[in-house]
């Protein structure tokens, strides 16, 4: 039998069950993408990240239980935590080659830092039958590749408690709830029943549309958010130009190996 | 942060099978986690293993053993057991050699039996039901056509544990594309008082095995149970009782896979009340080997 190395990783959090887990798997070559994909599913967790060396940094790829996908902030994060922390002590930077292109993460103290792209908000009017699949009014809304719903207050995404029958029936897949923040600069939640995903933990790649929103709402470029998910998690983020960091902490939940 | 040995262990399964997975957390003793800890760990491992065992070591020969479902702490958990157990004689040269460990569960203590590479643990004393329930029902809950059942051998109900609907089928190919709906099947179980089913034939894939069997667990919140103790001991005391099975040593093959099934293995011990115990047991292979932090 081979062994593999194998961890799992809390993404967005600074104590254990909390954050969103991902399964990392370093690689010094390729296993067969069907071999992947069974892993994933196996490991049953929403995304299991793999890299390989490739020159100074790493390529990686996510696999989800049921299929590949083309991007993942916290699987990213975590694999940047796990190469960091555990294989490259001393770094402070690497690069990824992606399917999206090069992804770089850094480390400052105990966060790890994604240099992701800014993603415009584009108001939209609030879908009919919007406010009613939330349970909640909706303030104002706008588009990207998810929904976002600007909601009244804290308490409002806190307490929400969407019908996601009716959210899976609605376009697009991936809807987001957010408000200022009490003891934060703001809050969020996201939804994508229709993706198998009812509520996703903590999300990075969201933030892509939050960050730009709040830095300018609340005139200030580096904020403070969290995703209020029953599992919960800090996303410590800035706005650069066309660029937003999203950084998190991370835990080591699970490091073992794989026996195949 | 504390952290614990950790295993995921996956319960009958082969080279090429996929067999039932479990977890496992190797303590030095009770006093190094608590309750909510040992829960909270289960429910992180939902979707991955359906049991994690807990497990620290009492004597030579005795270990405390307690199984958490992503809900709740069990009493007992078959494959769990089997599964840790094999793992525990694999890589320990001093319980390899020991015939019998004493495991202390909530439900008692058991014994567990070592030999040949492989464990077993007994099955609990049988209940017998006359099975009352017309074929056509019971194809109509399992999606199957009535020419699939076989006429030949009795179809019963026995309780080793769980409530067990024992169904012989004609064919191998008749088992193995067996698709009952999930919900059908959950309301015919609870119409009927019962907690599986286990489809069974004798034409099996590979010789060396004397059954193929298929095991439907609707009422547990899933659909199939890929490799169970219980529903195949519950099958040996039905065999036995028609006077099909002698209680010699016999491989089972279970799953929907023709060619890469699940092995648990069945044998017995005299029993003065029951005419025998029937024992279950098999192999298992270490998937996982590592830590868990908490």
């Amino acid at each position: 039998m081979n062994r593999y190395p194998l961890f799992q990783i809390d993404a967005f959090a600074d104590r254990p069950f909390t954050g969103n887990p991902a399964a990392v798997m370093p690689l010094q070559q390729w296993l067969p993408d069907e071999l992947m994909q069974a892993i994933a599913a196996e490991n049953n967790l929403s995304e299991t990240a793999f890299f390989v060396p490739e020159g100074e940094g790493f390529h990686i790829r996510w696999f989800m239980p049921v299929g590949e996908l083309d991007l993942c902030g916290h699987a990213t994060l975590a694999s940047a935590f796990v190469i960091l922390t555990e294989l490259q002590p001393g770094r402070n930077r690497v690069d990824f080659a992606s399917m999206s292109g090069p992804l770089t993460v850094t480390q400052e103290g105990d966060r790890f830092c994604l240099d992701f792209p800014l993603r415009e908000p584009n108001p939209v009017p609030c879908p009919p039958g919007l406010e009613e699949a939330l349970g909640a009014e909706v303030k104002a809304a706008w588009l990207t590749r998810d929904l976002f719903a600007l909601l009244e207050d804290e308490a409002a995404v806190r307490e929400l408690k969407p019908d996601l029958e009716a959210l899976s029936r609605m376009a697009p897949s991936s809807f987001v709830v957010t408000a200022p923040g009490q003891d934060c600069d703001f809050v969020s939640r996201c939804f994508a029943p229709r993706e198998g995903i009812p509520e996703d933990p903590v999300t990075g790649s969201t933030h892509c549309v939050l960050i730009p929103y709040w830095a300018e709402r609340l005139g200030k470029q580096t904020l403070f958010a969290r995703q209020l998910s029953k599992r919960g998690g800090e996303v410590f983020c800035e706005k650069r130009g066309d660029r937003v960091k999203i950084a998190g902490k991370a835990v080591k939940v699970i490091e073992g190996s794989l026996f195949l | 942060m504390k952290s614990y040995s950790f295993k995921k262990i996956d319960a009958f399964a082969t080279v090429t099978s996929g067999g039932n997975p479990a977890a496992a957390i190797y303590l030095d003793s009770f006093d190094a986690i608590t309750d909510a800890e040992m829960q909270r760990i289960a429910c992180e491992l939902k979707g991955f293993v359906s049991e994690v065992g807990y497990l620290a070591r009492l004597a030579l020969d005795a270990f405390k053993l307690r199984y958490f479902s992503a809900e709740k702490e069990v009493a007992f958990c078959g494959h769990a057991t089997i599964a840790i157990l094999h793992d525990l004689v694999s890589h320990d040269p001093a319980l390899a050699s020991l015939e019998r460990i004493l495991l202390h569960t909530n439900k008692g203590i058991l014994a567990v039996e070592n030999r040949e590479g492989c464990v077993y643990i007994h099955a609990p004393e049988p209940v017998y039901t006359l099975c009352r329930i017309g074929a056509r029902e019971i194809c109509e809950a399992l999606n199957l056509p009535p020419s699939a059942l076989d006429p030949v051998i009795e179809t019963g109900i026995v309780n080793a544990g769980l409530q067990t609907l024992c169904l012989p089928l004609k064919t191998l190919h008749a088992v193995v594309t067996a698709k009952p709906d999930f919900k059908t099947l959950q309301d015919f179980c609870k119409r009927h008082g019962l907690d599986i089913i286990t489809l069974f034939t004798e034409r099996v894939a590979d010789p060396a095995n004397r059954l193929r069997t298929r095991v439907f667990a609707a009422p547990f919140g899933y659909l199939e149970d890929p490799a169970t103790g219980s529903g195949n001991a519950a099958l040996g005391y039905h065999l036995h009782r028609l006077g099909l099975w002698d209680g010699s040593p016999i491989r089972i093959e279970q799953n929907a896979e023709v060619a890469n099934p699940n092995i648990i293995r069945l044998g017995s011990m005299p029993d003065p009340d029951f005419g025998i115990r029937v024992t279950f047991g098999g192999s298992a292979i270490l998937r996982i080997d590592g830590r868990y932090w908490i």
